[in-house]
Order: structure tokens, then C-alpha cells, then sequence
């Protein structure tokens, strides 16, 4: 038996494998205040008899809620003399430019917790001056005295020579055993002195909550007789063990949208669609991401609250749209939607918890695509007559429309929002639209899906099943995932093909290290390279480009010129005859576990009749009028069943919307596959080209 | 009826369609640039205008160069008339007609859809070398435009999608990294051209009507916006004068002054009776005057709303022809930022009294400007950083000011990694740090802190160029709070310190040298015997502040062992200045009070 557990801000999701039937099973319960106690809750729902678990897979948002709320721990930093003020500087962009009140996030460390200590290294690891010890015990007592329960420790240029980070680490480990210790090297091998140490940082602030919630789960676990596996999911979408999730917190930062993607490249590998656009819809926010040729996108810099961070994370573009998006009309008499949310309390106007602002779920229920009566599989009604009030009063009025114009329009607003996103990750990264498909799941990703790939003329939909445990499930698909990098800046033109190879079987042995603890056996151990290289002269914009397994032979070092070329042609539209560059090295070392494989559903015939509920009168913005849509109960769709547009399809957690025309399938593993509708640009997206 | 009110959404759908091209714009250019000042500085701007040139579309970018983006498309409509064909490109850094310096390069291209004019799309970004007396061409000892570089006056660049060879030749030949120059060039051409593809395909999409009213709309909106925000300024009559180092020839201050009429559909910036033009570089032309008069006119009525022209429709900027706003040929403008800024502050410094929670008092307004380079032994090769610097940003009534950040000229961009620095250049970082040295305006509110950042040359031979303002006239306190300080350039040679100067033009270095780049804290806001005596006993212990200052400037104590405030003898020191209430403004400087009554 193995299970998965993804914590979310609402709900925690479980979904379990047995491997013996292959039964997979989901379930869900409120997120608790003590998120642990929601897991237990969610274990004890399912009547899951721990004895029987093999593997578990957690996701948390615990870190990044520390992080959000500003409540980790009381972190103390030590840097190079004369550099502690880096991480108040930091970088500096104002993300609005005429904004002259604008503040940076404050910096996570006080001044007056921010130690210099005497030392320094240069760029190619030299040391200039060796360590003052003394001021590190210094440094300690004033940690001491303030109470510090974290210390992060950065020095310069530590990526080309860790070792007097190292030797702090011993005195502190000498000294002060009973202080959280992050060396910012073992986070990251690669320069810029601003984002490893906020890095290092972020790992010492979150850390000992971190610590005391695995600790006290796998205590309780123990307690009902759990005894094998624990893993994380990291942000990048590997899993890593209970050991080193305690070590690095930082890495399980993003896990629950992880999941997400992770899962769609499982699916991706199971439907042979192997170019994906992934969205993942909630109340407050709307994820999207790219599989590429099967693959998920993993870059190595986020920010977060206004952090820069280097990190391996998935490539996800978040933007502020989702069903509980407020609508507004501005100054200047134009309709606004978002970023900002109602949440889920007090929620929309039609949730009737006492929310004033009318919402992007409020306009979907006035247009009619909701049933106010199987919210949730009717566990909540929503009240319509509040929402068209509320639409009509604050919109629709200061605007002259009626409400369901003004809903529309709503819908409109938003869904441009949300293409605006999916162009930036595709068209804008050289990328095609029309060569994906878009994968939508989440809470509120299947209602939008079909309008916003028409909106950018891609021409197929899937919703997979049980769409809103979608990131849960992509959790029990992970496999163990190191990550290594270092910075080691090379002419290509000078490199040998040994050279390059020294430093990665380096890397390699590192993961090798790290897989034999995690009890990987030999043959299920796999290690994929790759190079970030750039043209001589250029700034920041370097390209990763993936390398052969094993040995690099000299052949191989002379292609790797020819593949940047290539590459950076694809991405920026254009190459040059400049010498090539390496600049950092990747090393991702992977250790293969059992996964369970989609499963296929009932099949019955082409006519998806016996699905039918009812008709319901929608308000089709292409039509400017009021039309009846047939509904259908997802539950009862057999595979091989198909439908045409319009029509809406109806779950427990989600609503999936079809436009005239979109053609519907039933696939084998009981996903949605949707053809959509091709028509004139534009049309359907209420547009009135003359 | 029901079509047009489906409308609005079309043309919101357009809008964002234009900004999302304006933005491809911005990374394009970015991400293929040669020149650290363009990829990693972000010293440059995108946008789109109407057929008429009046700007629909920006990306983010430097607001010092936005305003003039719309100049450069007009005055080429004017040169050209009807002679603009599909696949042209324009090149023009015209200071007075359309620029700021010769070093800021426009590229004009216009969108033509069906055979007719549509559009343009319009970028400008700082070519690191355009020839001149100087390498890096912006220098602060130059006299006349001629030493600062090449001229471009509007032209063709190309015609009818062709290059032109023999200006090409020219360019290779007048620059001294041409490589750099060039490929910059064409990045910035490629850019022009993929903004062209997606208005194209709007106008595919959409349709011609649609995108005119949508060009329409966006215009009467963003006039709108600005219209409602001046409702909600005070109105009236506004004046306030300053004064600027010098012209980096002579050390005469040059004095400026404004007066700022407000009322419910005007904005009027009169910039006459300032100064007439200087010798050195340090003019503004009338284009880069109006321009920052827009970026502070937009940062005071609707920062965060997109921006367009019609934002700026109430905005009237007077100045006299032949002054130092308004400088006319062949005046040098290649520091024209140390001036065009205190367009910017002195329409604030008018308006702040009155709306102290909106607008912070002075900040340390100077780009802070260096250009280090010279010939790296090891790599046998030339180098060259450009950068500017961040410093302190004055208090309002509600905050202190912000720390380290760039000055209102600067927008979205980026400092320098120190790691990163010393893996590419000759140079070793000695110091990064906040400037708690000079400090900042006391106050209610106290001023942010500007950086220190040392240099050492590692090369055998280094060239230092710097123009830091605000050098000898610190900025400006609010309602009754302290003057900011200083910057200053310092150069230590074997050990000595030498003069800390505003500007330096082509200094030679030696190995070991320390360069020495100090910038100014913002000014206070309220008297600072007002401030809570626990921020004042916070900032003691974060090191802000010495026990000293917090004597004498807030009339605080704190003990010398806890670092804690001391109550009893706080309240002893603030009765005893309020009977006295001079001696606390020990270290409030003469220019604070230069603000008329």
C-alpha cells in the first residue's frame, strides 16, 4: 500500500494505491489549524491501516505559509565583513516604476542579527584571508543572547570554495549544538551572493517549524504503526527523503503545484500527448506550466513575497485570477477583475458567508454555467439572487449593462488575464500554443479550460479524473530527485572533454552517496546532466543544455557548441559567432520507484444520453441571448461516450464547460478530451469585429 | 446597442494585447543584448504609439526615457511626412528634439496593416559607446555637444527592410567597441520587429475599426484617470527653488526654481526664471525636462494604471528657451540626469508640504553614475562596468524612507551581484554596505541610508569616470524634519584618502587603488524630537544610529550596555529641548531651509 497526502490551504487530499488490487482511492478532509492533525484526520477517514504502508509522499505549504504569514523563526545571519547589508539591499527593481512610495519586503534578519566575520575567498576559490575564529564565537554569544533559534551562514564566493563556511559549521556544531545551522553552500553551489543568501536564509527561518511538524507527524504515524518510507515532495517535482527534508526545508517550498505539474507529466507519458500546457485553477490563484516533450520545466531562480531565491523549482507562472477574483470598475469607468480575492471567507456574494464584493464565481452563477444546487456535490447552496444584486448594483450600473452582460464581461476580463499567462509561458518563451494541449485541473481549472484555449487557438482540452486531488496524485508519481549544481565558468573552446567530466562525476558521486543512503539499488539509479552555457559577453541569460549519460567523449564536448547554437536560436531568435561559455553545472541524480499507472474506466458506446440531468439556460455571450445547455453527470460518462458542445459536464469538486462546437470524448482512463470548436478569431470571446 | 456594449471588452482585450507586445519587446532587447548596461542595468524602454505618435503601449523600463518616446515617433512623422514605408526603421538620439543624451538611442519602426500606417513601434536604450572624447562617451568635463559623440538626426536606418551600409560604416568606425555597439543595435531592431508581428496580428484579428477605437479609448481613459487624480490634489499656487552643485567646469551652484499651478483640469510645471544653459554637461533639452515632469506627474496621479499619453493631456511644462531645462544647441547634455531630476524634486518639493503622506520628502536624486574600466591583464581584453547606484529616499508622514533604492529617474533596475562582478571584471568589492556613516534626515519619520561600495582596481591601469549630484546640497527635510546628506565620490591611493568630489571625468588608476562610492541618505519628515523614542532605541541597536544622534538629534537615550531606551532620562532630555528647542537642530544644513514660506 502506498498513499500520498497534499496539504492546501483548504482542503488536505489523500489518495491512496494498493498495490496488490491496484485499487486507487481519494479522500479529503478541511485542513486543519494544526495541519498535522488534518493528515491524521484525512488517514483515519480513509480507515488506512498504516501497518500496510510501504511508502508515503507528503506535500505541505507549512514552509511557504511561514514565509506568507511572516512567522518563522527568529534567524541570525553570518556574512563576509563588510557585506551584511546585502539582503536589506538586495536587488533593488521596483516592480512598479513610477511607484515612489514603493518598499522592498523587509529584510528577514534585523540588522542587529546580521554578524560579520573577517575572511575572505575570491571568484576562483583563493583564499585571501583565512578565517577570523574568534569572530564567529563572537557571534555566537550574540546569537545566544538574542535568543536566534536559526542561523543562516553566507560567505563569498563559498560556491567556488565552501571551506570556511565549513569551519564555521564545525564551531557551531562545537559551541552551539543547539542552534539550526544552514551553510549556504549545501543549498547552492552557484554565484550571486544576494540570492544564496536569501536561499540560505529561507531555509534557517522556516526550518525549525519545518522540523517540529515532521517530527511530531512521524511520531503520531509511529504511534498507528507506520514504520517504512517517508518522503517529500520538492518544489522541482522529485521527492526527497524525511532526512534531508528536515535538513533543507527549503526545497519542499512549492510541493502541493508541484504535484500538480508532475502528475500531467505522468499523464503525458500515459496518453502519448507529449506537449502539454498545464492549468491549475483555484479560488485565489491560477498556475500554469509546460510539459515539453513529456518533460516538466524545472528553472533554478523564483521569487517569492518579493525574495529573489535560487532553487530548483518548477516553472510555474502564477498569476492572481481565480473564482474568488473581485470584479470592480475604476476611476476611469473600466471593469477590473483581481488580483485581489475573496478567498473562501467570506468567499463570494453567493456563498452567502457575508461577502459584499461580486466575484468571477458570481458571474459564472448569474450567466447560469453553475448549479447553485450541486456546489460541491451539493453540500453548500449558493444563492443566486445575492449575486445578480451585488453584480447588478457595483457593475453592472456604473457600466449601463445588464447583469449578465456585466457577468460576461467579468468572464471576459479574467480569462484574458489567465490567456495573458499562458501566452507568457509559451508564445513569449518561443513556444506555439497550437502545438499543446492544455491540461486543466484544480478546483476551478476545468470551467475555464475550453473558452481559454480558444482564446489561444489550442485546439484540445483534457480534464483528467477527479481533477480538484489532481496534485495529490501527482505526488504518488514522484521519484527521489537530488539536485547539484556549481558554478565553474569555462571557454568551451579551452575545455577538455575530461575536465568537464571530472566536475561531474564529482556531482555524481555526491548523488550517489545520497541515493545509497535513501536505499536506492544500483539499477534504479539514474543521473542526468546538463550545462548552462551563454555567449562570451552575455549577461544572465545563459541556456541549459542537456547532456548524453555517461562518460563525455571529445565528440560529444565538440556537438555540445553546435546544441547551444541551436538552442539559443530556438529561444531568442537569433545566434552568433561569439566563443561559447560554461557557466554552471546541473546534476540531477534520480532514483526510480514503483508507480501506479492510470486506470482505465467502464467503456460503453459513442451516445453519453444516460449521463444527462437536465437543461439549464445559460447566457452565451456569442449568441448575446439566453440558451439552454444540457448538463451531464460526470460520474455516469462511460469510456468511448461523446458529446458536442453546448453543454456542461458536472463532478463533485468541478464544472467543466463546453462552447458550441467543442467536441467531447470520454477517454480510456475516464479523462475529457475536448476537440475545440475552430472558428473566425475572436467571435467567441465576444469580440465584434466589424 | 447590444454591440457596442460588448465593445468595451474588445478593446480592454486590445489594450492588453498592446502592453503584452510592448513587453515581448522589453525581454527581447533584454535577452539578446552584448552591453551589461542594457541586459543586466535594464537601461532602456519600449513602446508602442498611434499612427499620430501619441504613446499607447509601454513595458516597463527606465520612466526617465518613456516620456520620450513619443517625441522621437513625432518629430519623425514630421521630417518624413508621407515617405514612411513598411519595413523602414528610423534612428535618431537628437538631445534637443527628441532625447536626453547622445548615448540614449531611439529605433522608430513603423506597423503598417493592408498597405495603411497604423502604428509604431518605438524603443530607446543607452549604446554604451557612441564615440566622444571619453570611453563610454558621457562625461562630465565636456564643453560642447561634439566631444560627447555621434549625432544622429532623424534617418533612415533601414529602408524597406534593407540595412543601410554606408551608416552602418560610420557607426563601426566613430565607436570604440563596435561588436558591442552593433549587436546591441540589431538586438534592439529584432525587438522592433516582433512588437510589429503582434500588432499585426491584432490588427488580423480584430480588425482596423476595432484597434482605432481601442486606440481611442485607451487615450480618453488614461486622460481620464489623471483628470479624477488631480481632483483629489490640493489646488493652487506652488513654489519652491534649489540649488545644483555646479556644471562640473566652474563651482559656481546653479540655482533653479518652480512654480507648480494645480487646479481640477491642469497641471502646470513653470520651470522659468531657473538658470540660464552652463558650459558643462549637466544641461537638460526641453525633451528630457518634459520627460521627467511626465514620469512625476504619473507617479502622482496613477502609478500603478498602465500609461499612455492621454495621461499627460493636463500636463503643461513651461521653461525658457536657453535655459538650463531647456538647453539649445550646442550646449553638452551628456549628464542632462543631473538636472532633469530636480524637475522631478522640485515639483515634489512644491507639492509634499501638502500632501506629506503621498510624497516623501527629498531624496538622494542623483542616477549616481560611474564608468569603471580599463585593459584586463589576465583575460587580455578591455573592460567596462556602468552602473548606477542606489541611495536614500526621503520620509513621509507616515514611513521612514525607503533604503538603498534607485532614484526616481531609475525604474525597473537591477544592481550587480558582488560575485558576480569580481568573476568578470579586474575588480575586488571591499565594502557593500548601507551608508550609516553620512546617515540620514532626522525626523518624526526619518530618512532611508544610501550605500557605501569600495572598488579596489586589480588591473595594473583603470579609467574612472563618475557623476554623483547632490554632492555639496543634501536633500531636502519635510514639515520640520532634518536635511538628507550627501554624495560623494572618494578615491584612496596608497592608503590616502583624496577629496570627496560629485564628479570625476577620466581619472587614471593604479592597481590598488580604492574607488570609493558614497550616496546620500533621504531627508526626514517632522521635527525629530516627535519620533517614538523606542524606534529611535530600535535603530541604535540595528546599528542606524550612534547613542550620540539619538542624544542629540532626537533628544533619546539609550543606555550604553543594553542598548535599551532609557525612559526616565528620555523624558528629562525632550523637556529640557522643548524649553530650547534650537540646539536639537544642531544638524539641519542651510538648503533645507531654502523652501519658500
Amino acid at each position: 500500500m502506498r498513499f500520498a497526502v497534499d496539504v492546501g490551504g483548504t482542503f488536505t487530499d489523500l489518495i491512496s494505491w494498493d498495490l496488490r488490487s491496484g485499487e486507487i482511492r481519494c479522500n479529503k478532509t478541511l485542513t486543519k489549524v494544526e495541519p498535522s492533525q488534518g493528515v491524521l484526520d484525512v488517514i483515519r477517514k480513509e480507515k488506512l491501516d498504516l501497518r500496510e504502508v510501504h511508502l508515503f509522499v507528503h506535500g505541505t505549504t507549512l514552509g511557504i505559509n511561514a514565509i506568507l504569514e511572516k512567522k518563522g523563526a527568529r534567524t541570525g545571519l553570518i556574512t563576509t565583513k563588510g557585506f551584511r547589508d546585502v539582503i536589506e539591499i538586495a536587488r533593488m527593481d521596483r516592480p512598479d516604476m513610477y511607484d515612489i512610495l514603493y518598499r522592498k519586503p523587509p529584510a528577514l534578519v534585523p540588522r542587529r542579527l546580521r554578524m560579520e566575520v573577517d575572511e575572505r575567498i575570491d571568484a576562483r576559490g583563493n583564499v585571501l584571508r583565512a578565517l577570523d575564529r574568534e569572530a564567529v564565537l563572537t557571534a555566537i554569544s550574540h546569537f545566544r543572547q538574542h535568543r536566534v533559534q536559526a542561523v543562516a551562514i553566507c560567505l563569498l564566493h563559498s560556491y567556488a570554495n565552501p571551506s570556511h563556511e565549513e569551519q564555521i559549521g564545525a564551531i557551531f556544531a562545537k559551541e552551539a549544538p543547539e542552534l539550526y545551522v544552514t551553510l549556504s553552500h549545501r543549498i547552492l553551489r552557484e554565484y550571486s551572493e544576494y540570492e544564496r543568501t536569501m536561499s540560505a536564509v529561507m531555509n534557517s527561518y522556516i526550518q525549525p517549524k519545518v522540523q517540529d511538524y515532521l517530527g511530531h507527524l512521524q511520531t503520531n504515524l509511529r504511534q498507528e504503526g507506520f514504520s517504512q518510507r517517508f518522503l517529500l515532495l520538492r518544489s522541482s517535482g522529485g521527492a526527497m527523503s524525511f532526512t534531508d527534508a528536515r535538513e533543507r526545508p527549503i526545497f519542499t517550498l512549492m510541493s502541493g503545484p508541484a504535484g500538480g505539474v508532475l502528475g500531467a507529466s505522468r499523464l503525458a507519458a500515459a496518453t502519448g500527448m507529449q506537449n502539454l500546457i498545464t492549468a491549475d485553477g483555484g479560488g485565489t490563484s491560477f498556475d500554469v506550466s509546460l510539459i515539453v516533450n513529456g518533460q516538466p520545466r524545472v528553472v533554478s531562480e523564483t521569487t517569492i513575497e518579493g525574495y529573489k531565491l535560487m532553487l530548483p523549482i518548477m516553472d510555474i507562472r502564477s498569476i492572481g485570477a481565480g473564482g474568488g477574483s473581485i470584479a470592480s470598475v475604476d476611476a476611469g469607468g473600466a471593469l477590473q477583475v483581481g488580483p485581489e480575492s475573496a478567498g473562501g471567507n467570506p468567499g463570494p456574494v453567493c456563498y452567502a458567508r457575508g461577502g459584499q464584493q461580486p466575484t468571477v464565481t458570481d458571474a459564472a452563477l448569474c450567466m447560469g454555467l453553475l448549479d447553485p444546487e450541486f456546489f460541491l456535490g451539493g453540500e453548500m447552496r449558493l444563492d443566486r439572487h445575492a449575486a445578480s444584486a451585488a453584480i447588478t448594483s457595483k457593475i453592472a450600473a456604473p457600466l449601463g449593462l445588464d447583469y449578465r452582460r456585466a457577468s460576461s464581461g467579468i468572464l471576459a476580463i479574467v480569462e484574458t488575464k489567465m490567456a495573458g499567462a499562458i501566452r507568457e509561458i509559451t508564445v513569449e518563451k518561443g513556444f506555439d500554443p497550437r502545438d499543446f494541449a492544455l491540461l486543466a485541473f484544480g478546483g476551478s481549472g476545468p470551467f475555464f479550460a475550453c473558452n481559454l484555449a480558444h482564446k489561444c487557438e489550442i485546439r484540445k482540452v483534457v480534464i483528467p479524473v477527479a481533477p480538484a486531488n489532481f496534485s495529490a496524485m501527482g505526488m504518488l508519481l514522484s521519484d527521489l530527485v537530488h539536485h547539484y549544481s556549481r558554478t565553474v565558468i569555462i571557454d568551451l573552446e579551452n575545455s577538455t572533454a575530461s575536465r568537464i567530466d571530472s566536475i561531474f562525476y564529482e556531482l555524481e558521486s555526491l548523488g550517489q552517496n545520497a541515493l545509497e543512503a535513501d536505499r536506492i539499488p544500483p539499477e534504479k539509479r539514474e543521473f542526468h546532466r546538463s550545462l548552462d552555457m551563454r555567449y562570451l559577453g552575455q549577461g544572465g541569460h545563459s541556456i541549459t543544455v542537456p547532456l548524453a549519460p555517461g562518460t563525455l567523449t571529445e565528440d560529444q564536448r565538440r556537438t555540445l557548441e553546435a546544441s547551444f547554437h541551436r538552442m539559443h536560436e530556438s529561444t531568442y531568435g537569433h545566434r552568433t559567432e561569439e566563443p561559447v561559455q560554461i557557466v554552471h553545472f546541473r546534476l540531477q541524480a534520480v532514483g526510480r520507484v514503483e508507480k501506479p499507472d492510470f486506470r482505465p474506466i467502464p467503456s460503453g458506446g459513442e451516445n453519453a444520453s444516460q449521463a444527462i440531468k437536465q437543461q439549464r439556460d445559460v447566457f452565451w455571450r456569442e449568441f448575446d441571448r439566453v440558451v439552454p445547455f444540457p448538463t451531464y453527470e460526470r460520474a455516469k460518462l462511460l469510456a468511448g461516450n461523446s458529446l458536442t458542445g453546448p453543454a456542461i459536464v458536472e463532478e463533485r469538486t468541478a464544472t467543466t464547460v463546453l462552447g458550441p462546437g467543442d467536441k467531447l470524448a470520454v477517454g480510456p482512463y475516464g479523462d475529457l478530451i475536448i476537440e475545440i470548436a475552430q472558428s473566425s478569431g475572436g467571435v467567441r470571446n465576444g469580440s465584434s469585429t466589424n | 446597442m447590444a454591440r457596442a456594449r460588448t465593445d468595451i471588452f474588445t478593446l480592454e482585450i486590445i489594450q492588453e494585447g498592446l502592453i503584452s507586445a510592448a513587453e515581448e519587446m522589453f525581454h527581447a532587447f533584454g535577452r539578446t543584448s552584448k552591453s551589461p548596461v542594457i541586459y543586466e542595468v535594464l537601461d532602456y524602454a519600449c513602446g508602442l504609439t498611434d499612427h499620430e505618435g501619441q504613446l499607447i503601449a509601454q513595458a516597463a523600463g527606465v520612466p526617465g526615457f518613456l516620456g520620450t518616446l513619443d517625441l522621437a515617433v513625432k518629430q519623425t512623422l514630421e521630417k518624413f511626412k508621407r515617405a514612411i514605408y513598411a519595413g523602414d526603421v528610423f534612428i535618431t538620439n537628437d538631445p534637443y528634439g527628441n532625447g536626453t543624451h547622445l548615448n540614449d538611442v531611439t529605433l522608430i519602426r513603423p506597423i503598417m496593416y493592408k498597405g495603411l500606417l497604423v502604428a509604431f513601434a518605438v524603443s530607446k536604450g543607452h549604446w554604451s559607446d557612441v564615440g566622444g572624447m571619453h570611453f563610454g562617451s558621457w562625461t562630465s568635463d565636456s564643453t560642447e555637444i561634439f566631444q560627447e559623440g555621434l549625432f544622429f538626426p532623424v534617418m533612415k536606418l533601414y529602408e524597406h527592410d534593407k540595412l543601410s551600409q554606408p551608416l552602418i560604416d560610420m557607426i563601426r568606425h566613430n565607436v570604440r567597441i563596435p561588436e558591442m555597439t552593433i549587436g546591441d543595435m540589431l538586438s534592439q531592431e529584432a525587438s522592433l520587429r516582433i512588437a510589429s508581428r503582434r500588432v499585426e496580428e491584432l490588427c488580423g484579428k480584430y480588425g482596423l475599426p476595432s484597434m482605432q477605437r481601442a486606440f481611442h479609448k485607451i487615450l480618453i481613459s488614461g486622460e481620464k484617470v489623471s483628470k479624477d487624480a488631480l481632483k483629489h490634489l490640493p489646488h493652487g499656487d506652488f513654489e519652491a527653488e534649489d540649488v545644483i552643485d555646479d556644471d562640473g567646469i566652474h563651482d559656481d551652484p546653479i540655482r533653479v526654481q518652480i512654480r507648480l499651478t494645480v487646479s481640477a483640469r491642469e497641471f502646470v510645471v513653470d520651470l522659468r526664471g531657473s538658470s540660464p544653459q552652463v558650459g558643462g554637461s549637466i544641461n537638460a533639452s526641453y525633451p528630457a525636462s518634459l520627460c521627467t515632469a511626465k514620469a512625476t506627474f504619473k507617479a502622482i496621479t496613477s502609478p500603478h494604471a498602465p500609461a499612455n499619453e492621454g495621461n499627460f493631456r493636463p500636463l503643461r511644462l513651461l521653461t525658457d528657451p536657453g535655459s538650463i531645462f531647456h538647453a539649445l544647441p550646442p550646449a553638452p547634455t551628456s549628464t542632462y540626469w543631473e538636472t532633469d531630476a530636480y524637475v522631478g524634486d522640485l515639483i515634489m518639493k512644491a507639492l509634499a508640504p501638502h500632501i506629506p503622506a503621498r510624497l516623501p520628502a527629498g531624496h538622494f536624486l542623483s542616477v549616481c553614475g560611474t564608468i569603471l574600466g580599463g585593459y584586463d591583464d589576465r583575460k587580455k581584453q578591455p573592460y567596462a562596468l556602468v552602473e548606477p547606484q542606489p541611495g536614500g529616499w526621503g520620509a513621509t508622514a507616515t514611513h521612514d524612507g525607503a533604503s538603498a533604492q534607485f532614484c526616481l529617474g531609475d525604474g525597473e533596475t537591477l544592481n550587480m551581484s558582488t560575485e558576480v562582478i569580481e568573476a568578470r571584471f579586474p575588480l575586488r568589492v571591499e565594502q557593500y554596505a548601507l551608508n550609516t556613516q553620512a546617515g540620514a534626515g532626522a525626523g518624526r519619520f526619518r530618512g532611508g541610508f544610501g550605500v557605501v561600495k569600495d572598488y579596489r582596481v586589480l588591473s595594473r591601469e583603470a579609467n574612472f569616470t563618475a557623476s554623483f549630484g547632490r554632492a555639496k546640497f543634501p536633500p531636502w527635510g519635510l514639515s520640520g524634519g532634518g536635511a538628507g546628506t550627501c554624495n560623494c565620490v572618494t578615491i584612496l591611493s596608497a592608503g590616502l584618502a583624496g577629496d570627496s568630489r560629485g564628479k570625476i571625468a577620466a581619472r587614471k588608476l593604479r592597481a590598488g587603488d580604492i574607488v570609493r562610492l558614497s550616496t546620500g541618505g533621504g531627508g526626514g519628515y517632522g521635527p525629530a524630537a516627535d519620533r517614538d523614542p523606542q524606534q529611535v532605541a530600535a535603530d541604535v541597536r540595528n546599528g542606524l544610529v550612534s547613542i550620540e544622534q539619538a542624544r542629540q538629534l532626537y533628544a533619546v537615550a539609550v543606555d550604553r550596555q543594553t542598548l535599551q531606551l532609557n525612559r526616565e532620562a528620555t523624558a528629562a532630555l525632550r523637556e529640557k529641548q522643548k524649553r530650547s528647542p534650537k540646539q536639537i537642530d544642531a544638524k539641519t544644513r542651510p538648503s533645507a531651509r531654502r523652501s519658500p514660506p
